[in-house]
């Protein structure tokens, strides 16, 4: 008996697409911040550079080189009390053009009381015709604290790609203490670089970010509007619900990626990691 | 006493309809006080940016709010705060409220979202009661305005179809009606992007009748950015 050629295509589809999920969780030990269980699997891995303070750095890797259709990811940290803990990415996440089925990549972050998260990867980049799905879920004790920052580049644009034909979701909900205080799904789909050209979309812009900052409140976005130098993109502040958000959108990663500094470099006294700065 | 004690419409009744439609048209009238003319969404931004100029740019923004943008969420947390509350599941509503209002890209917009919703819910409570509303309103942290329209429609029995679009209509027409103050357009040109606007609210209205709360999305960068910087914008008519 023979199997018909679409499932047989399917199974090879199914059987390359890559897998991959790094799990671990911290402990705070005699001041210093240790990991405790670790998982990985697939062709997602975790290095930790050596560290710089009382707190752990980490730095997710993806051996599969970047992300196709199919692909599933899967990031899940838990920060135990006290500990502190910066999150980054080796390199820009390549987004690669995707023929049906979109990737899907999951991550949730977890922080006890006085616990720190910075999470800071490189930014996404979306090839023409990709297609991800990707959640994010912060679960913040009442007083753990997060530094969050996300880029994300529509089409290759140093090589002027535009998307004409793509996927992004993007869904995010911070809990704080157990209540939900933030949520938001971006969608785009379809011809993407014809939405960005909208107004009240992008008005031609291809890079977007956004930096959660919590515990946020109305006098730190003062202080930071009153130190922010001149923007190369566009970039408004916020701060309610006992967050703080800054949100960035300009013509490409390099711009934004400023911008995003100087609001960071205001803001918090977290160190931002190396890579950031090269 | 009012006629209106007992609250849900008898379905069985004659003139449901009609009783129906005369709620409809009162909650979502720019009269029912629940403040709307001192919102703007960010369009007091938009327009002194210099990105909404004249009526072709108004109606181009503001289709792109109700395709991508608050519009189409809006609708859709309506649509499923009526589906649970004409369920009586309490525990769903209290979801759908929840991510409602956490569902919001700037303080303004909160604050323009959570008003108005618990305005409206204190008028329906004094001016508009019915059976179940205290029990509804109770399972909820805060009752965001398209949540409020939902869950008191459900209430008195009017149909979600006409009430998502009389929703979708208010949120136009209010948008309308600051763009129009702001930009400045005289009553023909405010007409005439409303009559251009009808297709997209009836695509939005549809899309939002099948959208799961995880398809709930949006897309509008500029606009939610335009709400976040009305935030320091020097001369404000608009409390958004």
């Amino acid at each position: 008996m023979r199997a018909d050629p679409a499932s047989a295509a399917a199974d090879i589809f199914e059987a390359n697409r890559a897998r991959g999920a790094v799990r671990f969780d911290l402990r705070l030990q005699d001041g210093v911040t240790r990991r405790h269980h670790l998982h990985e699997s697939g062709s997602l891995r975790v290095r930790f550079p050596s560290p710089e303070d009382d707190g752990l750095s980490a730095m997710f890797v993806n051996t599969a080189g970047g992300i196709a259709g199919g692909d599933r990811f899967a990031i899940e940290v838990a920060a135990g009390e006290g500990s502190r803990v910066t999150l980054s990415s080796a390199a820009a996440e390549k987004v690669y053009r995707a023929p049906g089925t979109p990737a899907e990549l999951a991550i949730a972050l977890r922080a006890a009381d006085s616990a720190h998260i910075s999470w800071l990867p490189q930014e996404t980049i979306l090839f023409d015709r990709a297609r991800i799905h990707r959640r994010m879920d912060i679960d913040l004790a009442e007083t753990a604290s997060l530094l969050l920052c996300e880029i994300v580049v529509f089409g290759r644009t140093a090589m002027g790609e535009r998307m004409r034909e793509g996927e992004f979701v993007d869904r995010w909900r911070l809990r704080r203490g157990g209540k939900l205080v933030f949520a938001e799904t971006v969608r785009l789909d379809g011809d993407i670089g014809d939405k960005l050209a909208q107004p009240a979309i992008a008005n031609g812009a291809t890079a977007i970010g956004t930096a959660l900052i919590v515990p946020g409140d109305g006098a730190l976005v003062e202080r930071i509007r009153e130190s922010l130098p001149a923007s190369r993109g566009e970039a408004g502040l916020s701060a309610w619900n006992g967050f703080a958000m800054a949100r960035f959108c300009a013509q490409d990663a390099a711009s934004l990626r400023a911008d995003m500094m100087a609001v960071l470099g205001c803001a918090s006294a977290v160190p931002l990691p190396r890579l950031w700065l090269n | 006493m009012t006629t209106n004690d007992a609250g849900r419409i008898p379905s069985a009744a004659g003139g449901a309809e009609l009783a129906a439609l005369y709620r409809l048209l009162t909650w979502l009238s720019p009269a029912f006080p629940i403040g709307g003319f001192s919102y703007s969404s960010g369009l007091e931004w938009a327009v002194e940016a210099g990105d909404i100029c004249d009526a072709a740019a108004l109606r181009g923004w503001l289709a792109t709010m109700l395709t991508d943008g608050s519009g189409f969420c809006d609708a859709a947390f309506l649509v499923h705060a009526h589906r649970a509350t004409e369920l009586d599941d309490i525990k769903r509503l209290s979801e759908v409220a929840e991510l409602a209002a956490a569902f919001v890209p700037s303080r303004e917009r909160q604050l323009e979202t959570a008003a108005q919703g618990r305005a409206f819910i204190e008028i329906a409570r004094s001016a508009w009661s019915c059976a179940g509303l205290d029990e509804a309103v109770a399972q909820c942290d805060v009752v965001v305005y398209p949540v409020a329209v939902g869950m008191v429609g459900a209430l008195h029995g009017v149909p979600l179809e006409p009430l998502l679009h009389g929703f979708l209509h208010a949120l136009v027409s209010n948008w309308i009606s600051a763009g129009s103050r702001l930009v400045p357009l005289g009553q023909t040109d405010s007409q005439r992007v409303l009559a251009a606007l009808e297709p997209v609210v009836v695509a939005t209205a549809d899309r939002s009748l099948h959208a799961s709360l995880d398809d709930i999305g949006s897309a509008t960068f500029r606009a939610d950015l335009a709400s976040l910087r009305h935030e320091t914008q020097y001369t404000r008519l608009f409390r958004s």
